[in-house]
């Protein structure tokens, strides 16, 4: 069992690996990093949702802090190491906090969704009004709804002045993925990684098992957010400017459409959607006949009503089928022939 | 105390104005096994879920072992070594036979012996043929099975059996029993079933339970022949 997971994960490494390096070939870098860490917040969402049955409508919350934590941090720093660790950390911390008290106050499924929304919406509202000069963090002004332009982006560990250009910066978004994904199915073959599957299948039956849900689910929560804060903190480096719309109620409900249209059930769906609806969306940005916001809910339309699993969970049942159905054939061809 | 295994004092759950268990005071012995009995709506899936945590008691004492457990989190009174199997099959319909047990198994015998206890369970359930099937997809009876084993593997010191026995065929039923009377070697089991049959194959004393109290508790034979049991409920079935 253990040795078809490694495999598979394995096999995904390297497809992804090959397609991220043919990738350039077809979309501009830049346009192609975003996608890259688009996919990463999506896998976050995956993640907690797919796996630990956890909706959380504010996955934006973690991104957006983890932008702003990298942000502020490196104008008082400079040297982008610890700024990065920060944000990944804070919004690990702020996700340990936020879900203890959801979890551990034993909400359930519905006020989980409105409470993680409406704290995003809080972040957002808060930060659109930090416009005056007494909103200040250190040497950083917090900047209202213009947000915070102008930090000192990523450089290469220990040396402030080594700043990543576009081809390195892509390798990083790209490794940091490939990399999340390992690990993120490491956790799944393991004890908690199962024991979250089983609390995601029957809480009751979890619980009646002596496993102590609230911890796991908080544990599990934090995780996904400490992924998302990863993922702003690239996108932070990635815009050079980090605003308010990070926690917008778009940004936060595009999480979602990503996953659902990927197909939650796996990792690779929610990056797929989260890649392909993005890069739709710039596409369709470029045009000015529809608004892309309608072409965006209709593909979720459709695919809820056609394709209800997902784009992925059903194309690889229907590669199964296929391959099935080939061999029973060619079994068929050599029982004929004989 | 120390040989009970559990002791309720004065247990009360209520549910709005409705009293579902009223002032229950209730006794089981180490390695005993006792069946409870009543119409539909006595309240002994109530007293279940008070037993185990999924529902706070309104009033009134559970000690488990001699330890108080009222008003526990279930999870940790199932660390005390309490498994129940629930009146509708609760299992994890996604996941596979195997998964199911071997969760039940890690709990409490740790890594390196889970899958070991998880395989001895499911050879004793004879689960071996469907142990890489979804739970979801099994029949009513296979469920039943499966969660059995998932509360054997945890094994606990009290066993709590709601309906074990419910759309089971007859072999199966005969199964169930003898795995029953297996069991209370090392565990002391309660028992909730309405088939007559069955709970003369397994127990000694019987708890009959009406509209939330203990009516009667005796032995077998005389708790079948005692009048108002006949009246509030055999005498319906039979």
């Amino acid at each position: 069992m253990m040795g078809a997971d490694l495999k598979q994960t394995l096999g995904v490494l390297v497809a992804g690996g090959i397609v991220f390096a043919l990738a350039p070939s077809f979309i501009e870098l830049h346009t192609l990093t975003v996608l890259t860490i688009y996919g990463l917040l999506a896998l976050s969402q995956g993640l907690i949702w797919g796996f630990g049955g956890i909706l959380c409508f504010g996955q934006a919350a973690f991104f957006g802090l983890g932008a702003y934590a990298y942000a502020i941090a490196a104008i008082n720093i400079g040297e982008s190491t610890v700024p990065f660790l920060l944000g990944i950390a804070v919004p690990f911390l702020f996700a340990l906090v936020f879900g203890a008290m959801l979890f551990f106050g034993r909400l359930s499924d519905v006020y989980l969704g409105v409470i993680t929304l409406v704290v995003t919406l809080i972040f957002f509202k808060f930060m659109n009004s930090t416009a005056g000069p007494q909103y200040v963090i250190g040497a950083a002004p917090l900047g209202g709804f213009n947000g915070i332009p102008a930090f000192p982006v990523l450089n290469i560990p220990g040396d402030p002045e080594a700043f990543i250009g576009s081809v390195g910066y892509y390798g990083i978004c790209v490794a940091a993925i490939l990399l999340t994904y390992a690990l993120i199915r490491w956790l799944l073959a393991s004890p908690f990684g199962r024991i979250a599957v089983a609390i995601r299948e029957n809480e009751t039956r979890a619980e009646l098992m002596g496993y102590d849900i609230r911890l796991r689910k908080t544990l599990l929560f934090a995780i996904g957010g400490a992924i998302a804060g990863l993922a702003g903190t690239l996108f932070a480096s990635w815009a050079e400017i980090v605003t308010p719309n990070m926690f917008s109620l778009t940004q936060s409900a595009e999480i979602i459409i990503w996953c659902i249209v990927g197909g939650r059930s796996t990792l690779v769906g929610p990056i797929i959607g989260a890649m392909a609806l993005s890069y739709l969306k710039f596409l369709l940005g470029q045009q000015s006949l529809v608004d892309n916001m309608l072409i965006l809910g209709l593909i979720l339309m459709l695919t809820v009503l056609l394709l209800p699993r997902g784009i992925v969970p059903t194309l690889a049942q229907g590669i199964t089928q296929a391959a099935a159905r080939l061999r029973r054939r060619r079994i068929g061809e050599a029982q004929h022939g004989r | 105390m120390a040989d009970s295994v559990l002791e309720t004092h004065g247990l009360v759950m209520q549910f709005g104005g409705v009293t579902a268990v009223d002032h229950v005071d209730f006794k089981l012995a180490r390695n005993e096994l006792r069946c409870l009995i009543g119409p539909n709506g006595a309240g002994k899936s109530t007293f279940f879920k008070c037993l185990t945590g999924q529902l706070k008691p309104s009033g009134g004492r559970v000690v488990i072992g001699g330890t108080e457990t009222t008003a526990w989190d279930p999870y940790a009174i199932a660390r005390l070594g309490v498994g129940i199997k629930t009146q509708v099959p609760s299992v994890m319909d996604g996941l596979p036979v195997f998964e199911n047990i071997w969760l039940a198994a890690y709990r409490t015998q740790g890594r390196q012996q889970a899958r070991l206890q998880a395989e001895k369970v499911i050879d004793r359930l004879s689960l071996g043929a469907i142990a890489d099937r979804e739970v979801g997809r099994l029949s009513h009876g296979e469920r039943q099975r499966v969660e059995l084993g998932i509360v054997i593997s945890m094994e606990p010191r009290l066993i709590l059996l709601d309906e074990p026995a419910a759309g089971m065929t007859g072999e199966e039923v005969d199964t169930m029993a003898k795995i029953i009377g297996e069991l209370s070697a090392d565990a002391a089991i309660i028992v909730v079933e309405h088939d007559m049959q069955f709970i003369r194959s397994i127990a000694r004393t019987v708890t009959v339970f009406n509209q939330g109290r203990i009516l009667m508790e005796d032995d077998v034979d005389t708790v079948m022949s005692d009048v108002r049991v006949r009246d509030i409920y055999l005498g319906k079935k039979v």
